[in-house]
């Protein structure tokens, strides 16, 4: 058909004169995906406060407190007795992914790759048991 | 005009303005001709399934994610509800309450956003768009079958990754924004979690890596053209799929939303459609999460006989959707305390002895 043929069709829609970016396919994809994903999370918050009823009540807009009266400040402080899981965490993140440094090199040298990073992966074992320690302590949870 | 009015009225209007920023840089991307190939390649056959506008708009973009979320959650309710002993949807339909998603949605639609007055009104508007893209930008980087991908990267596995450990972010700006201490503690609850079961996941994931001696999920589907990575990585399989329910916040880990504890967790000041974007950016996690087990240790696109190799993604990841679900309703939550424990504990020493045993047994059956 003539009407499907991609050089009659070419600059026959606006923006089509060159004004695009020369992007490559993939990231042409990336992008049109998450704008779209932006702005289907946009007017899906726009739709009800377009069309939903808007009903003043009393307390209507009060902070929810299973009942009881807000006080003026809703955060309060929290407890910290499992901020050493975070700290551990800190490390063993940056840790863990230079663990898959190990793909590229266990082809290439097996024995010492593998000698390197499981030292690596038993050296963290003591901040584990440290850890471990501290969430047996039960009477602290929230 | 008080204060609350005024703070909705000024957040509206700016994310009306982004809106229609984001519509100019749209057109201003898509530029005429790439709109001239979609259309061209919609009518001519098999090809405009590598075409970038169908990639991220059809399959395995937005619309796919769209339809197989509300599927799914129709599905949870009916299995839950089987399970424990209940009817579960029923009316809306007719036909067991097939149509209770679409009835949900127009419903959630139509209520009220109520934004309380103590609120950090742009934050609290941002957190559910946030999570949103956060949950869709996930599945973007899981290859459905070598072309069909919609941003192919060389280290897609860390990309992903990357991706998903911003989850808890947004749940800790929700949580913040929302000035509720139900939420801060759900926020909190968010965080410690992924503190638990993010290095597990990570050290499982390196041994389907490790045996295919690459970072790219297509050539760890291709490296195992022999045999499934599930065999010889069997335990490093379990603990991924223990720590992506995990990962989800289903039960037995839906410690930070707990209902019966702290309301709704980090959504409880939500209502209306944001709360339906939190819903379905969880969904969209729980798809993508689904497909990549499918990559990493059931080989994929990759099957015994010749379909379409999209189709045998979509019917592996599937099933482990459904095993998702399933596992959803026959378990108890289990505490904060109990999940660090577990996490740091018997999850990271499988973890890391399903490595050990993969390497062991990949040398065996020689991979």
């Amino acid at each position: 058909m003539i009407l499907l043929d991609r050089k009659n069709l070419k600059g026959l829609l606006p923006g089509s004169a060159g004004c695009g970016l020369p992007l490559s396919q993939p990231l042409l994809s990336l992008i049109a995906y998450l704008l779209l994903a932006i702005e289907g999370g946009i007017v899906s918050i726009l739709i009800p406060l377009l069309i939903a009823p808007r009903i003043r009540g009393l307390f209507k807009e009060d902070r929810f407190e299973c009942g009881q009266t807000p006080p003026p400040y809703g955060r309060r402080r929290l407890a910290m007795q499992y901020y050493p899981f975070l700290l551990v965490f800190l490390v063993f993140d940056a840790a863990s992914f230079i663990l898959f440094m190990w793909v590229y090199v266990s082809r290439v040298y097996p024995i010492y790759s593998f000698l390197i990073f499981s030292t690596l992966l038993f050296l963290l074992l003591p901040p584990v048991l440290l850890v471990r320690k501290l969430a047996e302590d039960i009477r602290q949870w929230w | 005009m008080d204060a609350q009015t005024k703070d909705v009225r000024d957040s509206v209007s700016f994310w009306l303005i982004i809106s229609l920023v984001v519509i100019l840089i749209i057109g201003w991307v898509v530029e005429g001709d790439v709109l001239i190939d979609f259309l061209v390649d919609l009518v001519s056959g098999p090809q405009v399934l590598t075409n970038p506008l169908f990639l991220s708009i059809v399959f395995p973009g937005l619309l796919y994610v769209s339809i197989v979320a509300a599927v799914a959650i129709y599905v949870e309710r009916k299995i839950a509800a089987k399970i424990q002993i209940r009817i579960g949807p029923q009316y809306a339909g007719r036909v067991e309450g097939i149509l209770q998603v679409v009835a949900d949605g127009i419903k959630m639609a139509a209520k009220e956003f109520v934004i309380p007055r103590t609120v950090d009104v742009t934050f609290f508007v941002a957190a559910p768009i946030l999570s949103l893209t956060v949950g869709m930008l996930s599945i973007t980087v899981v290859p459905f079958s070598p072309t069909t991908v919609i941003f192919p990267f060389p280290v897609n596995l860390l990309l992903f990754f990357a991706i998903v450990s911003f989850f808890p972010l947004t749940a800790l700006l929700a949580g913040w924004a929302s000035n509720n201490k139900f939420s801060l503690i759900g926020a909190a609850r968010a965080l410690f979690q992924q503190a638990s079961y993010e290095i597990p996941m990570l050290i499982s994931a390196l041994a389907p890596a490790l045996l295919a001696g690459s970072l790219r999920i297509e050539d760890i589907v291709m490296a195992q053209k022999d045999m499934p990575f599930l065999f010889p990585a069997i335990l490093s399989a379990i603990i991924f799929l223990a720590a992506a329910l995990a990962e989800t916040e289903k039960h037995p880990f839906e410690i930070p939303e707990a209902d019966s504890e702290i309301v709704a967790g980090w959504m409880t000041e939500y209502s209306s459609m944001p709360y339906t974007l939190f819903m379905l950016a969880v969904y969209v996690k729980m798809i993508s999460l689904s497909t990549l087990f499918t990559d990493l240790f059931l080989s994929g696109w990759l099957g015994p006989i010749s379909l379409p190799p999209e189709a045998w993604t979509v019917v592996k990841s599937w099933i482990v959707l459904l095993i998702f679900l399933t596992v959803r309703a026959l378990f108890p939550r289990i505490r904060i305390d109990q999940m660090l424990k577990m996490g740091w504990g018997s999850m990271l020493l499988l973890s890391v002895a399903g490595l050990f045993l993969a390497i062991a047994l990949g040398m065996v059956v020689g991979l």
